[in-house]
């Protein structure tokens, strides 16, 4: 029921991923080895090598979901007697006893009010006894097997020490076969499942980081257009004041040299007006006004 | 919302024809998952084992004896044979034991020589005239 709800999977579906090749190879003359090369050479459908032919039509988580709602809707609903219909369980153990190895208990108890405690015993093995007197069941090959083969086994698993060796064996190679196609798997795939969930859970607690990181990025990425803008900044503003600076070297280079040239101009100018006569009058003035200085200092 | 696990016995709705599984009465959500060893009709069927050793005959010959019926009762048999004997985890040999012996019996009754003359197959190995 649940199946059928779950995966939707329509009966007929096996019949389209069985191959013609399986029937022929069933009839005679296909080795093996030719099917192989059949199943390596032929072109495969689209997606084939993902979804294998055991495996039911392949659904959206939402489908799924969907589905597992409605049967539980179904199975769990407000309608569902527990009571008288409780849910179907696997056994581990099975839940009847059996009395003379094979006879359940449950016939016992039901002769028990007509017949007693020995009362099944004496039905059976006076029922077997009272047929071979009779012969109608007549002690040949087989009957001699059969009863004989029952007694052996019935006397060696329950009587002797061997057949609780046995047992123990037996019970021993179930265990580890069951540790070892059961058990392993599923611990592989709880433990496989379970670390897929911790990477997830990581995942999402760096998902939470996200905006943090995100900011911090953009904070960078302002500071370093700052840096950048501050540097052009300053370019600019070096550059400008490398021009200025030419310029003010210029205007003061210029006027230095027309200064200079002004001076020289001049100078040469009125070196070449002064005369020699004007030269000795000027010394001898000169000379005079030390004498008279001279004449007027005082010590 | 109408659909086919309310009504599933409906012909022609999920399992159309021949082909719907489930017997009349299941109801999925009074019922739970289906369960093959058990009735679900109306009236519940009484265990051979709580008949009075009295009316057994009655109870026997009266017993509903159309096909349908015979093949759902032999189908709830060997559903609950399987889940009480065989299908646990922890198996015993009982079962085993059970099916060689039932084989046994089936084997001995049809090879049986009912013929009061003695000239069949099996019991020609009887060396007893007189008892």
């Amino acid at each position: 029921m649940l199946s059928t709800l779950v995966a939707k999977r329509a009966p007929w579906a096996g019949l389209k991923t069985s191959q013609c090749v399986t029937i022929v190879r069933c009839m005679g003359e296909v080795s093996r080895k030719d099917f192989d090369n059949f199943e390596a050479t032929r072109p495969l459908a689209p997606n084939e090598e993902f979804v294998p032919s055991s495996a039911p039509i392949p659904q959206s988580l939402e489908q799924k979901v969907q589905h597992w709602k409605y049967a539980n809707e179904v199975f769990f609903g407000p309608d569902r007697d527990l009571k008288n219909f409780p849910h179907p369980v696997y056994n581990t153990k099975p839940t009847e006893t059996y009395q003379l190895g094979f006879i359940p208990t449950r016939w016992f108890k039901h002769l028990y009010p007509h017949t007693g405690v020995s009362g099944p015993y004496t039905l059976a093995i006076g029922t077997t006894i009272f047929l071979l007197s009779k012969e109608y069941l007549t002690m040949d090959q087989l009957t001699a097997k059969l009863l004989l083969g029952y007694f052996s086994f019935f006397y060696i698993f329950t009587q002797t020490k061997a057949g609780k060796t046995i047992k123990d064996k037996i019970d021993a190679t179930a265990k580890e076969y069951d540790e070892k196609a059961y058990h392993e798997p599923l611990r592989n795939a709880k433990s496989a499942y379970l670390s897929e969930i911790n990477d997830i859970k990581t995942e999402i607690e760096r998902k939470d980081v996200i905006p943090a990181i995100f900011q911090a990025k953009q904070e960078q990425i302002d500071l370093q257009l700052e840096v950048l803008y501050r540097k052009r900044l300053r370019e600019a503003f070096i550059d400008v004041k490398k021009r200025l600076d030419y310029e003010a070297d210029m205007e003061a280079a210029k006027r230095q040299f027309e200064q200079d040239h002004m001076v020289n101009w001049i100078v040469s100018s009125v070196q070449k007006a002064i005369t020699p006569q004007q030269e000795k009058q000027a010394i001898q003035s000169c000379i005079q006004t030390l004498k008279s200085l001279s004449a007027t200092a005082a010590i | 919302m109408e659909n086919a696990v309310d009504r599933p016995h409906i012909r022609g709705y999920r399992f159309p024809g021949p082909f719907n599984p489930y017997p009349e009465g299941y109801k999925p959500r009074v019922h739970g998952p289906y369960d093959p060893s058990r009735y679900y009709g109306k009236t519940p069927k009484v265990s051979l084992w709580d008949v009075k050793l009295g009316s057994l005959l009655e109870t026997v010959l009266s017993a509903d004896y159309r096909k349908r019926n015979l093949l759902q009762t032999v189908s709830r048999f060997f559903a609950r044979y399987h889940a009480r004997h065989w299908r646990v985890k922890n198996r015993t040999f009982a079962p085993l034991l059970q099916v060689i012996f039932v084989g046994h019996l089936f084997y001995f009754v049809g090879n049986a020589n009912w013929d009061p003359e003695n000239t069949g197959s099996r019991t020609c190995t009887a060396r007893y005239k007189y008892h």
